[in-house]
């Protein structure tokens, strides 16, 4: 039902006060001209897994960040890249690519917060490399 | 306490107990007291639900909006084809049926980490070949 919001004066009436209980289930349900519950409103860890959709966050709710490498790698050469914790899997070219492999890091990262990897080139020709990724940063 | 939700009656006499009810009902429905009404998705602010509000751990795998695909093919020997995965890919399943299959960078640049990729290249045999991974999807 709409919001009522009356202010009251005179002689209160029994559709006054009933209105009144009324507008307390128009604000809960949001209903037309109720106020909307600001931030302030809202208790922090209000929402616990229970309290979230399932399949609600999606691409654009998660706080998300670019980063590059990008370089050239002589003949013969290795070069290691290290992502950022929680990136996702990265875009990874190299031109030419026929020459160049894509291998395990010489360092070990210790867990899988500190993802790697490393290219490795051949004995043929130079290569240009660059590697983009996005990962998840802690946010605001 | 429970909520109460007080219809007045037209002749109704006053009394404060009838009032206090209501009053009481405003924190019955705040507190999530039985019978109260709950808070329907459109009483909340569009952008009131910050990080803050979001209880630690509670966006666990079910909450994100994500979905598989999959690509397979084969290859001749010598062949390099490339691999483009969705944007925001987990770490994709690569199968390959020769062993001596290269993991190598993509030849064309995706130009940022919005478009991952890589290629495989059959070495010394032909190989068949499998990617399938899991991706953030833009959500409902």
């Amino acid at each position: 039902m709409t919001w009522t919001g009356r202010t009251f004066s005179g002689t209160l009436t029994a559709a006054q006060l009933t209105n009144l209980q009324a507008d307390i289930l128009a604000k809960a349900n949001g209903d037309t001209g109720a106020p909307k519950l600001v931030t302030a409103a809202i208790a922090n860890d209000a929402f616990n897994a229970a309290r979230i959709a399932a399949a609600a966050v999606g691409r654009s709710e998660l706080s998300q960040a670019a980063a590059t490498s990008a370089g050239t790698l002589a003949t013969d050469t290795a070069v290691s890249i290290t992502l950022n914790d929680y990136a996702f899997f990265p875009m990874i070219h190299s031109t030419p690519n026929e020459f160049v492999l894509v291998r395990s890091h010489d360092t070990d990262g210790g867990s899988g917060a500190s993802p790697r990897f490393s290219l490795l080139n051949g004995p043929i020709a130079s290569t240009d490399y660059d590697i983009d990724h996005l990962y998840l940063t802690t946010g605001v | 306490m429970t909520w109460v939700g007080t219809i007045f009656q037209v002749g109704q006499e006053l009394h404060d107990t009838a009032l206090n009810a209501v009053n009481d009902d405003i924190t019955a429905q705040a507190n999530g007291d039985t019978g109260a009404p709950k808070q329907q998705v459109g009483s909340y602010a569009t952008g009131s639900i910050t990080a803050a509000k979001i209880a630690a751990s509670a966006v666990v795998r079910s909450k994100l909006a994500t979905a598989l695909t999959s690509t397979s093919g084969s290859l001749s020997v010598g062949e390099n084809v490339g691999i483009i995965l969705s944007r925001n890919a987990f770490f994709p399943m690569i199968y390959v049926s020769a062993q001596r299959t290269t993991w190598r960078p993509h030849l064309s640049d995706g130009g940022s980490g919005s478009s991952p990729r890589f290629s495989l290249t059959a070495v010394t045999a032909e190989a068949s070949y499998e990617v399938a991974y899991r991706y953030v999807t833009t959500g409902s």
